[in-house]
């Protein structure tokens, strides 16, 4: 018989000791466990094997960065240049002052830049109009540009938009 | 032997130490078995590319690693998970120098947007980090770390991975922060300079002022004779901000950048220029051409200034 149950014995035949042995028995595995976790833990962080693991380094330290700095010109009005086509057309272009540049400073749209043939007739009228388009062939195809003022276009991405016949109107936005 | 509890102590001290003695082993012998590689520690070394690089036991180096549209990078040294390079991975490597900012022109052009840029703290030195990286025909997620070391050219590291396996990016941003440059000689300080982009600030800014004001003044005034004369006020602005920028000392890192921004403004000074000249031609094909020059090298200026973005500043 082992020590241990000798005393096992011993401690049921003593009478008084009993209910207190009993709660402390029982309460004995618990303090065990408790002393085990926490015997556990210790030998865990002395490890040499836990050190590189609380150095190693958290998410990268962003530095501060509160320069700021304008990134974009601001939009300036598109740049509009009156300018006037000189037409080599013998029979109007002297009798005109078609040297003055035209009123109408605001771009029209593309399609407006260039006379369908049927407006001709009615441009007719306007002296300065006529004089312009007297050397723009008279094409069958309303919405084709007219040769001489439209090939200037292109300038500022596309934003450059001759106006009407003399009075020649450059647009480009900035 | 037992007659009494207190004749039990000397068993119960001794099953206590027994079981703290076990206890403390248990967890001593326990430690070195955590997954160490899952928090990023690095147990080998690679060297290449200027750079020697600590990685955890996990990764290994790829032979090969999916290439970055439009990113040159030059002795490239890959890792990965595993040695698996097609789920995440790291790749490094030098770009190409004489670029006007960080990140090479041809791999700006791809891009869809800008990037989100952070100036980083590595162990030894700085790094830009560009995240949120958007480019066609490429669905990794890409984070994309810049050093600039001085005379030389930058050096890059590419954490990607893909979506369903993006944990490897924090490992990833690990062996970054604990990188160690081979034979550089020193590293530029990325810190935005507050003071250098207040002065900038104020000088692109009154620059831009007065550009308003003539172009203002220019719409207003469209006969050619009053555009050549505001032409030719626009394009001696511009000389202005051009002279003030040369003498505008910049931080190293920031340098090559201020430089594309002189050249842009020279660029757009020629540009009125011509303007100028053109309101004296004949024809309307002159004005075209020096209005979509100047269009042309206004956008340049813009290109230019957004360039400081990649350099770790903010849009004021």
């Amino acid at each position: 018989m082992s020590t241990v149950r000798i005393a096992w014995h011993r401690i049921h035949t003593g009478g008084g000791y009993v209910g207190r042995d009993r709660r402390g028995l029982i309460l004995a595995p618990f303090v065990c466990v408790a002393l085990f976790a926490c015997c556990f833990a210790i030998g865990r962080a002395a490890s040499p094997g836990s050190g590189p693991r609380a150095e190693a380094p958290p998410s990268l330290q962003v530095a501060f960065a509160g320069a700021a700095i304008p990134f974009r010109l601001s939009g300036a009005p598109p740049i509009q240049v009156q300018t006037v086509v000189r037409t080599s057309a013998p029979t109007h272009a002297g009798s005109h002052p078609a040297a003055a540049p035209s009123a109408g400073a605001t771009a029209p749209a593309p399609t407006e830049a260039a006379p369908a043939p049927s407006e001709a007739a009615s441009g007719a009228q306007d002296p300065v109009r006529e004089a312009s388009r007297a050397p723009a062939p008279v094409s069958p195809q309303p919405p084709a540009p007219t040769p001489a003022p439209a090939s200037a276009r292109g300038g500022g991405e596309g934003q450059s938009q001759p106006h009407t016949s003399a009075g020649t109107s450059f647009d480009s936005s900035g | 032997m037992f007659n009494s509890p207190r004749s039990l102590f000397p068993l119960v001290a001794a099953v206590l130490v027994a079981v703290a003695i076990f206890g403390y082993t248990a967890g001593y012998r326990r430690a070195p078995a955590m997954p160490s590689a899952a928090h990023g520690e690095t147990t080998r070394t690679v060297a290449g590319a200027s750079i020697l690089l600590e990685y955890p036991a996990g990764w290994q180096p790829s032979a090969a690693a999916p290439a970055i549209p439009g990113l040159p990078i030059a002795r490239q040294l890959a890792l990965a998970p595993g040695g698996d390079s097609a789920r995440a991975g790291l790749l490094g490597g030098q770009l190409p120098g004489g670029e006007p900012s960080p990140l090479p022109d041809r791999f700006l052009t791809l891009m869809r947007g800008m990037p989100h840029t952070e100036v980083v703290k590595l162990i030894d030195g700085q790094a830009y980090r560009y995240s949120r990286l958007s480019l066609p025909g490429y669905d990794r997620i890409l984070d994309l770390y810049v050093i600039l070391y001085a005379g030389k050219n930058p050096t890059a590291l590419a954490c990607y991975a893909a979506k369903a396996f993006s944990g490897y990016l924090s490992q990833c941003e690990q062996i970054v922060a604990r990188l160690t440059p081979i034979g550089q000689s020193s590293t530029y300080d990325l810190t935005p300079d507050t003071a250098y982009a207040r002065r900038l600030g104020a000088l692109i800014e009154g620059l831009n002022g007065e550009r308003l004001k003539l172009r203002r003044e220019m719409r207003a005034r469209a006969t050619p004779a009053a555009v050549g004369s505001l032409a030719t006020a626009l394009a001696d602005r511009f000389a202005v901000a051009a002279a003030s920028l040369a003498v505008l000392e910049s931080p190293p890192a920031a340098g090559s950048t201020q430089a594309a921004l002189a050249s842009s403004i020279v660029r757009a000074r020629d540009a009125y220029r011509a303007l100028a000249a053109a309101s004296t031609a004949e024809g309307p094909a002159d004005y075209g051409a020096a209005l979509k020059q100047v269009n042309a090298a206004e956008a340049d200026v813009d290109t230019a200034l957004e360039g400081f973005a990649l350099l770790g500043y903010s849009q004021a």
